[in-house]
């Protein structure tokens, strides 16, 4: 019997063990990938995975099937425990993000147009309405927890500018999928 | 950094922590005020969903042997409760496997007692459920039927015996978009086919995922809205037309 991962996710809420190992089953790979592609070290990625498990254990009856897919919730939980993995690694080796940053030009600058052109649905529709350059800096941020200073760094612009566009393009995408009463 | 003034800076705010653009001492911020405003926690988790489309572009990978039974050690050694504010709620996970095989092949015995219970009505009716409250694959103990047409639950007592002197029967819903349980009210062993409750009209669609439980609670009901005490019986819905 396949269960729905949001099925999972509210036994799992009840402390079901069972329903636990099948949610692991079906979500760890993608989250896997998710954890990866920020932290881009399996050992760090596998340390995301663990707490995002864990956190999802405790905190599963919380889950609402209402406003999103469980993978989404987890998905969530999974982006937020790489980012602050990926914090505290930049900060323990001093500078290290900007070398991280310098990294990524080559490696990921051709994949990141190719997601964007492969994602469908609202959020697509709506970051297409964003300049290219907004566009990507959302994008990338997103998939890869960048900074501002490692997002400047990376397209050779001011602080200040990143954090304007980043504004700019987070309330026009906000508008754009929520309508203009949002 | 200054706290958010406009509307507009608090959902940048909170977009940016989604995005992951912040730096340690604004995220800690941020994190403070979601833990300090539902408002702004609700924000989170609305850019969290609106975002969440990028992921698909993202490819699986492997995650690492024996990662999900270090996970399960953590969880052994946080005390292996789900939510720290109701330990009782991980009695149910045992009676809930056991229910699963039970469902599956209800005895003739449950099926006698679903058609005494729903006897009664007349008018054809659009969404009947019952649930067998029991332990494991013993008799049930409480039947509740549920007709999501009325919006009434009501419980008829099976093979319960009265509880210990000062104390109460009460029975809970557990999931089916709940974030916790639900209580519907103290049951009596007397009252056949008592009405217990209203059931909302919005919980009506997510019905069939909803459990029935029964704790032991202190006389007059749990003090703290939630489960204190054992949990007794449970049981899930089937429909019945």
């Amino acid at each position: 019997m396949n269960r729905s991962p949001e099925t999972l996710l509210s036994s799992v809420g009840l402390g079901d063990r069972v329903a636990f190992a099948e949610l692991y089953r079906a979500t760890a790979p993608k989250l896997m990938g998710i954890a990866l592609r920020i932290l881009m070290r399996r050992e760090l990625a596998e340390e995301a995975l663990q707490e995002t498990y864990v956190r999802a254990w405790q905190k599963a009856s919380q889950f609402d099937p209402g406003l999103g897919s469980a993978m989404a919730w987890l998905a969530a939980i999974c982006r937020n425990q790489a980012i602050d993995i990926r914090r505290r690694q930049a900060e323990r080796i001093a500078g290290a993000s900007d070398v991280l940053a310098e990294d990524r030009t080559d490696a990921n600058e051709s994949d990141g147009i190719l997601e964007l052109a492969g994602s469908q649905g609202a959020l697509a529709a709506c970051l297409d309405q964003l300049p290219e350059n907004r566009r990507q800096l959302v994008v990338r941020a997103y998939l890869e927890g960048l900074t501002r200073e490692e997002l400047a760094a990376l397209y050779r612009m001011p602080v200040n500018t990143v954090k304007t566009n980043l504004r700019r393009s987070l309330l026009e995408l906000r508008r754009c999928l929520d309508g203009p009463s949002g | 950094m200054a706290r958010p003034v406009s509307p507009e800076d608090r959902e940048v705010l909170a977009g940016e922590y989604v995005l992951g653009t912040l730096d340690s001492g604004e995220r800690a911020e941020a994190e403070r005020l979601r833990d300090s405003d539902p408002d702004f926690a609700n924000a989170i988790a609305a850019w969290g969903y609106r975002l969440d489309p990028l992921n698909a572009s993202v490819a699986s990978a492997t995650p690492p042997e024996g990662l999900f039974q270090r996970i399960e050690q953590r969880l052994g050694e946080t005390a292996g409760s789900p939510t720290p504010s109701s330990p009782t709620i991980i009695k149910l996970e045992r009676r809930l496997r056991h229910w699963r095989a039970a469902t599956l092949a209800m005895t003739a015995h449950a099926a006698s007692l679903i058609g005494f219970i729903l006897a009664a009505p007349r008018e054809p009716i659009a969404h009947r459920f019952v649930a067998a409250v029991q332990q494991g694959d013993q008799q049930p103990v409480f039947v509740v039927a549920v007709d999501t047409a009325k919006g009434i639950i009501a419980v008829r007592p099976v093979a319960a015996r009265a509880p210990e002197s000062g104390r109460d029967y009460e029975l809970w819903a557990v999931g089916g978009g709940r974030p916790r349980p639900q209580s519907l009210g103290l049951i009596t062993i007397r009252d056949a086919n008592l009405p217990v409750a209203r059931l909302e009209s919005d919980k009506a669609a997510t019905i069939a995922d909803t459990v029935f439980a029964v704790s032991l609670e202190p006389r007059g009901g749990s003090p703290t809205g939630q489960p204190t005490g054992p949990v007794l019986w449970t049981g899930k819905l089937v429909p019945v037309d």
